[in-house]
């Protein structure tokens, strides 16, 4: 522990020396009385100072975590010699909120005593953390010398973002070869009736419709469509994003992202990611727990980094982007790259949604009549914006913070559903 | 102060000595303290020197009251750190009650001392100067082993 003297040590040294020099200068032994209290501490004092050889360690209950999960840390702390008081402070990221428990904390330790000391702390927000920075600082009984010591980051706690739970999801045009839950358009082996049709040969006698059979005097089978899986790919925008204090777009998108991922690969959907931003991340899509723990390890990672650099959507290998691949955009609209990157994606005929993550929020419309209009002014660009990317064919829904997910996923499957019909 | 010849200059340096006190405390700058405990103590001392030169028994509080308000002064000192323990606060009143009686020991011992007769010249005065000069000696030697 490194040890430094407390102001304490130099001012009663002054105050003895002033208090001798001035018994000898007034020629008064009796002033001696005034300093000799001084004195006296000052030499009990540095006779029993030590090093304190506190030790420390500090636990956490868990590596990962949900976003608002409660996490108890505990910090046990030794020392072979008494020490009338210790300071301790565990520095804890903002996004740690102290639920029960003191922090900071002066404790008294005895002698080869080991104290525990419990801290509750709850996870308000996603992400990697480094924790472990545990200060302290001993006293000595005369408070002349204080011992600090510091304990290095080395505990890494990964908050996952809190998932939704969603009653639909959004089917893709398209389904994959591998089973899954989606009822494939095609014709094939499957649960789900689909037609009736000739007998031909190779078919099998339990796929015969005998009340089809019996009306037209020939055999007939039933067709039914197979259940498939289908291809997810998670466009994050993560260029910019609009914050106001704890809460901001990209934490609601990233939200919204863990909970599709999770969605689709509960329904064996294989999924993708694309964080698209200052630092550009994909994951091939695959399916399984282990491919949602890959998403949420690479969805905590995510944040905003500025750049001024032009990105395009060819940057992303054409792996991440697997034909008949449903792609779910998560973005707030706000940067031209991104936006010209979704529309990118729709002229090579890939089946977009859009998922808008409302920056409305956590905008000031502001108080002076121009700065009113100009708040409407950018809310008209925002419709028109929408407007031309439903125009390209790309199904947009705007999801304001205060709402659940689900309600722009069933607006966006709204759109596609009257899309299709449209079509014919 | 009874019997004060000068009231008005040991009143000007109490209300000095309490005024840098104050100071120290609100600005929380212990030189300011270590100022205005000498002041305090000057004033006692200025008071002895310019009395009856009889034996003031009352020294003995005045020493212990003088720690005891450098002890809080500098505790005060001290930076916030956050929610303090009984016990702990329990183990400070005990070290700060042993030390008053320490001081008051201490005091009394000084006392006796001085109070045995003994003819001045400049052989006595120079053993003080040396036991003075031992005792910040040591002090400076204990305080350097211990950095």
């Amino acid at each position: 522990m490194k040890r430094t003297a407390s102001p304490k040590l130099g001012a009663y040294a002054g105050l003895t020396a002033f208090g001798l020099l001035a018994a000898l200068v007034l020629g008064q032994p009796l002033v001696v009385a005034l300093a000799a209290p001084f004195a006296l501490v000052l030499v009990g004092g540095l006779l029993l100072a030590e090093d304190p050889r506190l030790e420390a360690v500090l636990r956490v209950d868990r590596e990962r975590a949900l976003e608002g999960d409660e996490i108890v840390l505990e910090l046990e702390l030794w020392s072979p010699r008494e020490l009338p008081r210790v300071d301790v402070l565990i520095r804890l990221p903002d996004e740690l909120v102290v639920e029960d428990g003191h922090n900071p904390v002066s404790i008294r330790l005895g002698a080869n005593d080991t104290r525990t000391l419990e801290l509750k702390v709850r996870a308000t927000r996603w992400g990697g953390y480094l924790i472990g920075a545990v200060v302290l600082r001993a006293h000595d009984h005369a408070g002349l010398f204080r011992y600090d010591q510091t304990l290095p980051r080395d505990l890494k706690l990964r908050v996952f973002p809190r998932a939704e739970q969603l009653r639909s999801l959004l089917r893709p045009r398209e389904t994959q070869p591998y089973i899954g839950d989606e009822v494939s358009r095609r014709r094939g082996d499957g649960i789900e009736f689909a037609d009736i049709r000739p007998f031909a040969f190779g078919d099998m006698v339990t796929r015969i419709n005998w009340r089809a059979t019996a009306r037209r005097g020939r055999l007939w089978v039933n067709d039914r469509h197979p259940e498939r899986n289908t291809d997810v790919v998670i466009f994050l925008d993560a260029f910019t994003e609009a914050r106001r204090r704890e809460a901001g777009t990209l934490d609601h998108a990233v939200r919204a992202a863990a909970s599709l991922a999770r969605e689709y690969i509960a329904a064996r959907d294989r999924v993708g990611l694309i964080g698209f931003g200052g630092s550009l991340r994909w994951l091939l899509p695959g399916t399984g727990d282990v491919q949602l723990y890959r998403i949420c390890e690479a969805l905590i990672d995510t944040q905003i980094l500025l750049t001024y650099a032009w990105r395009d959507i060819v940057a992303v290998p054409a792996r991440v982007l697997p034909p008949h691949a449903v792609v779910v955009a998560l973005t707030p609209l706000l940067d031209e790259r991104s936006i010209n990157a979704l529309l990118d994606l729709r002229a090579r005929g890939y089946d977009l949604a859009v998922i808008e993550t409302s920056p409305l929020s956590f905008v000031d419309p502001g108080q002076t009549e121009v700065e009113e209009l100009a708040f409407r002014l950018w809310q008209l660009r925002r419709d028109s914006l929408r407007q031309r990317l439903r125009q390209n064919g790309v199904a947009v829904a705007e999801w304001r913070a205060e709402s659940p997910l689900a309600v722009p996923i069933e607006e966006v499957g709204a759109f596609r559903r009257y899309a299709r019909a449209g079509r014919g | 102060m009874a019997a004060s010849r000068f009231p008005w200059l040991h009143g000007g340096i109490a209300i000095a000595g309490f005024a840098l006190l104050a100071a120290g405390l609100v600005l929380r700058r212990s030189p300011l303290l270590v100022w205005a405990l000498a002041l305090l103590g000057a004033n006692y001392a200025v008071w002895l020197a310019l009395g009856t030169h009889t034996l003031d028994q009352r020294i003995v509080i005045v020493g212990a009251g003088l720690l005891l308000a450098a002890e809080l002064a500098f505790d005060s000192l001290e930076p916030e750190a956050g929610k303090v323990e009984t016990a702990t606060i329990i183990g400070r009143v005990i070290v700060l009650v042993v030390l008053l009686l320490g001081a008051v020991g201490t005091g009394a011992l000084v006392l006796a001392v001085t109070s045995v007769p003994l003819s001045g010249g400049v052989v006595v005065t120079a053993v003080g100067a040396v036991a003075a000069v031992l005792v910040l000696a040591l002090i400076k030697q204990l305080a350097a082993e211990r950095r």
